[in-house]
């Protein structure tokens, strides 16, 4: 009866929107994980809107005054691009049509929205947007990551999910459409050791001496 | 970091666990969504103490912006209390200031102290204390502050501090009537004043290695408010106040005294960053050092961290032999880094990298006593603090873990460890195999007796010959004391300077057995903690200090040469003529003064024996070579008294002095007054932390040891004996000398 009050998560869906993965990690917070190319940013759109159909909302859809489709992020081989569909600034700068982003670039969307873009490590195209104004998706998220070739938790600041009281490294790989879990570590996922390596399932718990994670995968 | 509750599960009905968040002083919180998407932390109580329920239920009516507000309270089907409260995102305070190690801008602040302020005003309005106010319950989300914990602390007794698995984190904040069992409203004052504290300077006003030390120094230490601006000092100082009676009475009067004194600040200074911290340091040179600072910290938690890991894993496998050398490199490598930062900067060493190095340093320890069985220091050392809080509070501040810590190494005393280390094979050579070195003295006795009594039958009859035997039973006595105490007969400093500690700590030097370190550590926590301070006492005294002290001590030691000559030339015949008056008041005088300026220049050093008695024996040298050039210039003889120098020392190894002259020969002098300055220990009769003013017992020793130089050199046995008696004097007399109940 009840069932469209009930979480999407708890409904067998994935929490996330589009097709972006989810990672909860202890003590740390929660992260969006994108591997498409290309980002859609907006608004949150009329109440009707069908949350996970990304022909209607945005891929990172923001409880905000935008567009519902504000602003687009578009990776290729040698960076990101900023496309601009409503009133952007970058840095201080407004954008009228397209922009580079560059590490630690300010990205303001619309009057108030501001989002920081980070490319902590050099020797990977990942990036992670960072929520420095208060505007928030539905849920809590501390960070979106884009996803080109592998992104990588620890505890100092060059990795793409800072977690500060890891001792150790994970990586989760992309390769082809499956996502990979590896680390140095012993970790276990759902209890079974990682060993090499082991791609990543929706729900996948995956437990170290001193982390865990789990990770939500949308089908 | 464990927690019970794994992501997805659903311990309560209608909440699902998504992720932990923190393990607090009273159980675990975590991240949940309500079937419907609502989001919630949820709190499970560990221990369902009656207290803390009625605590919480207290609370769980009332509303206001700055405080975290409860939900409810739900029992799950274990029995376990569940409090349900409003999921609050954005930082705790505490990671702002992680992320602020010198302080916040001034405009933080008071963000932060006018949240705080209005929540805990609230919570007092209602008659109600929060007890636990501390950064890491503190909030801030789309700008509002909030203060979490609400209705929660527990009674933080001391008592029963370890059954609660209090953290140190609270122990920081905590008001010092706490520690008695009081719970006014002023422990909340109190924390606040602690907590901005720390928003100006990154630091908390007190700081230590365990719970007991920080108790201990906010019951009775008074902060140190000089990083903070002088129209906040005072403020601080109000709601620092020990005794809950003077302090200020509430928060919200704190807060608007601190806002009225900032703003006037903010308009005299516009509010810059830095405005309140580090008054000293500005613009670009601030934010350098600070930088350079962050890097040193975060290299040190490093190492830090690699040295937790090797303990805890040592812990788990009892492999504290094998993983002693990895440790070893990490202080050194510490070492190197904090040798480098006093180099470029003493500024650059700040608290938290002394506490970050004082922390390995006491892991290395932990290891060194780990490695064979014996009493582990640190534990031990714990142990004590909580029994006899007072006493181990000086053992925690111990130089050892904590070699001079705000003070660089000298260049002198570099030169000192760089010489201790290069003749450190001959001194372990002498530690491992004592009887070599016993063999060595019985050798040289039994070379120099016979030639002493062979070559003058008279004299031995005469009972002189006991020199001789006396002089080889106190070298070999000083000889044994030497092996006896271990490697540092010599080279090293004293127990209670900080190298040998520092080489225990690291593992250098030959290993001790069982017994040895049980009772050096016994012994050694023991000196530290209720002996009084002595010569050997590392401290800090001031080139000002120094130069006054000695001026004085010089003048006295005037009046006291002109006093001992006048006696003896008047009461005896010893002193014949007006030359004679005259070389053996220079003598005293020169050679006093010589003492007295060696001393004070090393007072409070840590005493580097060898490299004392080497420098007591240059100075013998100089005061040596002035006495011949006086003896000529004033024509005199000293009656050589009937010991001819042919049983001397000179006499036996010199072919240069087939001639006898008739006058005491340069070499004599010379050689009389080395062996005199470097066979006593002067710094015992100068030191101002001396145990007596004036000590009969070392003008006797002086006066033997003076005899037997004499004897040895060729000079005359009377006159060294006198001269020697008469050195000892007047340094003794001249010298400051603090009196026992003054020694704090």
């Amino acid at each position: 009866m009840l069932s469209f009050l009930r979480h999407p998560s708890v409904v067998n869906r994935s929490a996330t929107q589009g097709a972006m993965c989810t990672i909860w990690i202890d003590g740390v917070g929660c992260f969006w994980l994108s591997q498409r190319d290309r980002v859609t940013i907006g608004g949150p759109g009329a109440p009707t809107a069908n949350l996970n159909d990304s022909r209607v909302t945005a891929d990172l859809s923001i409880l905000s005054d935008l567009k519902l489709r504000h602003a687009t992020i578009v990776r290729n081989s040698e960076g990101y691009l900023l496309e601009a569909h409503g009133a952007v600034r970058i840095s201080g700068r407004d954008v009228l049509e397209r922009a580079a982003l560059c590490d630690g670039a300010m990205v303001e969307l619309g009057r108030s929205v501001r989002l920081k873009f980070r490319q902590p490590s050099a020797l990977s195209l990942t990036a992670r947007l960072d929520f420095v104004s208060d505007h928030r998706p539905t849920q809590s998220v501390d960070g979106v990551v884009l996803l080109a070739d592998t992104c990588v938790l620890g505890s100092g600041d060059e990795n793409h999910i800072v977690c500060h009281d890891w001792l150790g490294q994970v990586l989760l790989v992309r390769q082809g459409a499956e996502l990979w879990c590896r680390s140095r570590q012993a970790l276990t996922v759902n209890g079974h050791p990682l060993g090499n390596g082991r791609r990543m399932q929706s729900g996948d718990i995956v437990s170290g001496e001193n982390s865990r994670f789990r990770i939500e995968i949308p089908h | 970091m464990k927690f019970t509750f794994a992501p997805e599960s659903r311990p309560l009905d209608g909440f699902t666990i998504k992720r932990a968040i923190a393990r607090g002083g009273f159980g675990e919180v975590y991240y949940a969504l309500t079937d419907s998407g609502k989001e919630v932390a949820i709190k499970l109580l560990q221990d369902n103490l009656e207290v803390e329920l009625r605590g919480v239920t207290q609370c769980l009516n009332l509303k206001h912006p700055n405080l975290v507000t409860l939900f409810d309270i739900k029992q799950d089907g274990e029995g376990d209390h569940w409090i349900v409260m409003e999921y609050v995102g954005g930082k705790t305070l505490d990671r702002v200031i992680h992320e602020h190690a010198n302080g916040l801008p001034l405009d933080e602040v008071l963000a932060w102290l006018d949240g705080i302020a209005a929540g805990i005003g609230f919570l007092h309005d209602r008659g109600i204390v929060h007890r636990d106010l501390k950064p890491a319950n503190i909030f801030r989300e789309n700008g509002v502050v909030k203060v979490g914990d609400v209705g929660l602390s527990k009674f933080i007794a001391p008592s029963r501090r370890s059954a609660h698995t209090q953290s140190v984190g609270t122990v920081y904040y905590m008001a010092p009537e706490v520690a008695k069992g009081r719970y006014g409203r002023e422990v909340d004052v109190y924390s606040l004043a602690v907590i901005l504290f720390e928003l100006l300077t990154g630091k908390v006003p007190f700081d230590g290695e365990t719970t007991a030390e920080i108790l201990m120094k906010h019951l009775t230490e008074r902060p140190n408010l000089s990083p903070i601006s002088a129209n906040l000092r005072p403020i601080l100082e109000a709601a620092l106040e020990k005794d809950p009676q003077r302090r200020t009475s509430d928060v919200t009067e704190l807060a608007r005294q601190f806002r009225a004194a900032a703003t006037h600040l903010g308009t005299s200074e516009a509010s810059k960053a830095d405005n309140v911290t580090l008054e000293t340091e500005s613009g670009s040179e601030f934010h350098e050092i600070h930088a350079q600072r962050l890097r040193i910290c975060s290299q040190l938690r490093d190492l830090l961290e690699k040295a937790r890991e090797l303990e805890t894993a040592a812990d788990r496998d009892r492999t504290w032999n094998q993983k002693q050398p990895p440790i070893e490199g990490l202080v050194r490598h510490a070492r190197g880094i904090r040798r480098d930062a006093f180099q470029r900067d003493e500024r650059l060493w700040d608290h938290s990298a002394e506490g970050t190095y004082a922390s390995l340093i006491a892991i290395a320890d932990k290891f060194h006593t780990s490695a064979s069985p014996g009493i582990p220091i640190l534990d031990y050392a714990d142990t004590l603090l909580d029994e006899e809080l007072v006493s181990a509070k000086q053992v925690i501040q111990r130089p050892s873990v904590f070699p001079n810590p705000k003070r660089p190494a000298s260049r002198w005393e570099k030169a000192c460890r760089k010489s201790g280390r290069s003749m450190g094979g001959l001194v372990s050579l002498w530690h491992r195999h004592p009887l070599l070195l016993i063999g060595a003295a019985v050798a040289f006795m039994v070379w120099m007796l016979p030639r002493g009594v062979s070559a003058n039958v008279m004299a031995a009859g005469r009972g002189m010959n006991f020199l001789w035997v006396l002089f080889g039973v106190v070298v070999t006595i000083e000889l044994f004391r030497g092996v006896s105490r271990g490697v540092d007969w010599l080279f090293l400093p004293d127990r209670t300077t900080s190298t040998e500690n520092h080489g225990r700590a690291t593992g250098h030097g030959p290993q001790k057995s069982y017994q040895q370190r049980t009772a050096d550590s016994s012994t050694w926590i023991h000196r530290a903690a209720f002996r009084s301070m002595n010569p050997n006492t590392v401290r800090e005294i001031s080139w000002r200090r120094r130069i006054t002290e000695l001026s004085g001590s010089l003048a006295t030691a005037g009046l006291a040469t002109a006093l001992v000559t006048a006696v003896l030339a008047y009461m005896t015949q010893f002193l014949g003529s007006t030359a004679l008056i005259g070389q053996f008041a220079a003598g005293t005088l020169i050679g006093s003064w010589g003492l007295l300026i060696v001393s004070k220049l090393r007072e409070g050093r840590p005493h580097e024996r060898y490299i004392d008695r080497m420098l007591l024996a240059g100075v013998g040298v100089l005061v040596g070579v002035a006495m011949f050039e006086l003896d000529g210039w004033l024509l005199i003889d000293l009656p050589l008294d009937g010991w001819s120098q042919k049983q001397s020392l000179l006499a036996m190894t010199s072919t240069s002095l087939t001639d006898h002259p008739p006058h005491v020969l340069a070499e004599s002098y010379v050689a009389f007054f080395a062996t005199l300055f470097f066979f006593r220990r002067w710094w015992w009769h100068t030191d101002s932390l001396r145990p007596h003013r004036f000590r009969i017992l070392s003008v006797c020793l002086t006066a033997i040891v003076g005899a037997l130089a004499a004897r040895a050199w060729g000079f005359p046995v009377l006159w060294g004996t006198v001269w020697a008696a008469s050195l000892s004097s007047v340094v003794q007399l001249a010298a400051v000398w603090t009196p026992h109940d003054q020694r704090r």
